[in-house]
C-alpha cells in the first residue's frame, strides 16, 4: 500500500512540474513576442515581492499574459502539445486613392504570416511499471534540468530573429505599421512547402521524465528582411496649422 | 565526476570592445548556471545589435567588472594576440585518504574558456610624395574594413552565444543538487591563465611534490 501510495504522490508531483513547465514555456515566449500582453514593462523590479506561483523553476517573471489564465481552462490533458504561432501582421496598403495612400492596418485588409512556431509538450512513453525506486531522486533532477531548459529558452528568444520586431513594437511610441500577434493551440495545420523552405528548426534537448520527456522545439524565419520592419512608417501629409513661412 | 569542458569560439576584437564582450558571455554563462531564484534582467549591448539576460545579482555584477578590468590589465601590459579567460564551477568536498586534517578540496565540474583575439584598430592611409603633399582616401577603406569586421564580430558573439545555449542544453547529467536556492547557487572562480591567480602556479607546485624535485625534497 505503501508503495501505491509513493507512486501516486510521485505521479502528482510530476504532473504539478509538467504543468508548470508548460505555463511557464507559455509565460516566457508570449512575454517575448507580444507587446499588446504585457504592457507594464519587461523585467520585474528588484525588491518586488515574488508571489509563490512565480518562483517555479527559479526564474522570476512578474505576472504573466492573460493568455495564461485562459490556459488551464482548455488545456485539460497535460500530454497534448502546446502550439504558439507568432503571427506577424502588417496592413495592406489601400491603392484605392492615388493621391493619399493609407494603410488599411487595424481598419482594413491585412496580411498575416507565422514567424514563428513553437511546439511544447510532454510526451508520454506509456509503461506498465513506473520505476518507483528511482522516482524520489528522478522528479527533482527533472526539475533541475528543467530550469536550465528555461533558463536557455529565455535566452534563445533574445536571439532569435523575431525580438527585434519585437523590442521596436515596445520601443514605438507612435503608430507601427505592424504588429506581432499570437495563436496558442494544440493542433495546427502543417506549413506549406514554401514556407518550410524559408524555416529554420531548433530543438532543444528533451528533458527525461519517468513517463515521458519535456520537449521544445521552434520553426522560424531566419530572415525577415522581406517584411521591411526597419523602414520608418509613413504618415500622410498634413496641414499645419498657423505655419510662419 | 566528470568535468565538462566547453571551448568557446575564438573572437576577434579590438580593446575597447573586450569589456561589452566578456560582460554578455560571462553573464550568458551565469545566468544558465545561477539556477537560484533569477531576476532575469535584460541588457542591450551598446556596440552590438545584441540583448544578453544578466541574473541581477549585485555581488555577481561587481565581480565579472573587477575581472574584466584585470583581464584588460593584463591585456595591456602583455600585448599577445591570443588571450584567454576561463570560468569554472565547483564543489567542495572533503578531501579523503590524506594526512591533512580537514582538508577540503575544490572538484571542478564544469569549465568554460572565452577566447579572445586582439586585433590592432585600422588607421588610415594617409601618402605624401617629394613634390606634393597628398593624402589619399584618408579613412573610407579603413572605415568600411571596420565596418565588416564589426559585423563579422557581432556574427561571431551570436555564435557564442548559441553554442552556450547548446552547450548547457546537451549536457545537464554532470550539473551537481543545487545546494543554494537563492541566485548564483554554485560556488565559481574566474582565472585568467598566466596571472597571479590562476591555478597555474598551484598546479605547478603539486607536480614538484608528487614528482620529488630535487630542490623540494633537500
Amino acid at each position: 500500500m505503501d508503495l501505491q501510495g509513493n507512486v501516486q504522490s510521485e505521479n502528482q508531483r510530476f504532473e504539478q512540474i509538467v504543468s508548470h513547465f508548460l505555463s511557464k514555456s507559455l509565460h516566457i515566449i508570449l512575454d517575448s513576442r507580444v507587446p499588446s500582453l504585457c504592457p507594464t514593462g519587461h523585467n520585474p523590479l528588484p525588491g518586488t515581492p515574488v508571489k509563490k506561483s512565480d518562483k517555479w523553476f527559479t526564474l522570476v517573471l512578474g505576472d504573466g499574459p492573460i493568455a495564461l489564465d485562459n490556459m488551464s481552462l482548455w488545456h485539460g490533458n497535460l500530454t497534448e502539445p502546446v502550439i504558439i504561432d507568432i503571427v506577424l501582421v502588417q496592413g495592406v496598403p489601400d491603392s484605392s486613392s492615388n493621391h493619399n495612400p493609407t494603410y488599411g492596418f487595424g481598419l482594413g485588409r491585412y496580411v498575416e504570416t507565422v514567424i514563428e512556431r513553437w511546439v511544447v509538450q510532454y510526451e508520454t512513453i506509456r509503461t506498465v511499471f513506473p520505476q518507483v525506486s528511482e522516482s524520489t531522486s528522478s522528479y527533482k533532477k527533472t526539475y533541475k534540468k528543467s530550469i536550465i531548459l528555461l533558463r536557455s529558452l529565455y535566452s534563445m528568444m533574445r536571439l532569435l530573429p523575431a525580438y527585434r520586431p519585437f523590442r521596436k513594437l515596445c520601443s514605438s511610441t507612435q503608430g507601427s505599421d505592424f504588429d506581432i500577434n499570437y495563436k496558442v493551440t494544440s493542433f495546427c495545420a502543417p506549413f506549406s512547402r514554401a514556407d518550410e523552405e524559408v524555416m529554420k528548426i531548433y530543438h532543444f534537448d528533451y528533458i527525461d521524465a519517468p513517463q515521458g520527456r519535456l520537449c521544445i522545439s521552434v520553426a522560424y524565419r531566419e530572415n525577415l528582411s522581406c517584411f521591411n520592419l526597419d523602414t520608418p512608417t509613413a504618415y500622410p501629409p498634413q496641414i499645419i496649422a498657423d505655419y510662419i513661412a | 565526476m566528470n568535468c565538462e569542458v566547453c571551448q568557446l569560439k575564438e573572437l576577434e576584437l579590438e580593446h575597447f570592445e573586450v569589456r561589452e564582450v566578456l560582460r554578455c558571455v560571462l553573464h550568458t554563462i551565469f545566468f544558465h548556471r545561477a539556477l537560484g531564484l533569477v531576476r532575469p534582467k535584460d541588457v542591450d549591448l551598446e556596440l552590438f545589435d545584441i540583448t544578453y539576460v544578466q541574473c541581477g545579482d549585485l555581488d555577481l555584477d561587481k565581480k565579472i567588472e573587477e575581472k574584466i578590468d584585470q583581464f584588460i590589465d593584463r591585456v595591456e601590459k602583455h600585448p599577445n594576440k591570443k588571450n584567454q579567460i576561463c570560468l569554472s564551477f565547483y564543489e567542495v568536498k572533503n578531501k579523503q585518504g590524506t594526512w591533512f586534517p580537514k582538508k577540503l578540496e575544490r572538484l571542478y565540474w564544469e569549465q568554460w574558456y572565452i577566447n579572445l583575439n586582439m586585433v590592432q584598430q585600422l588607421k588610415a592611409h594617409s601618402s605624401k610624395s617629394h613634390h606634393s603633399k597628398v593624402v589619399v582616401d584618408p579613412g573610407e577603406s579603413a572605415v568600411e574594413e571596420t565596418s565588416i569586421r564589426r559585423a563579422a564580430l557581432e556574427a561571431s558573439l551570436r555564435e557564442v552565444l548559441f553554442q552556450i545555449i547548446e552547450f548547457v542544453n546537451e549536457k545537464k547529467d554532470h550539473v551537481p543538487p543545487i545546494p543554494n536556492l537563492d541566485g548564483i547557487s554554485f560556488p565559481y572562480e574566474i582565472t585568467i591563465p598566466g596571472s597571479s591567480d590562476s591555478a597555474f602556479g598551484m598546479d605547478m607546485f603539486k607536480r614538484m611534490l608528487q614528482t620529488g624535485h630535487p630542490t623540494m625534497l633537500s
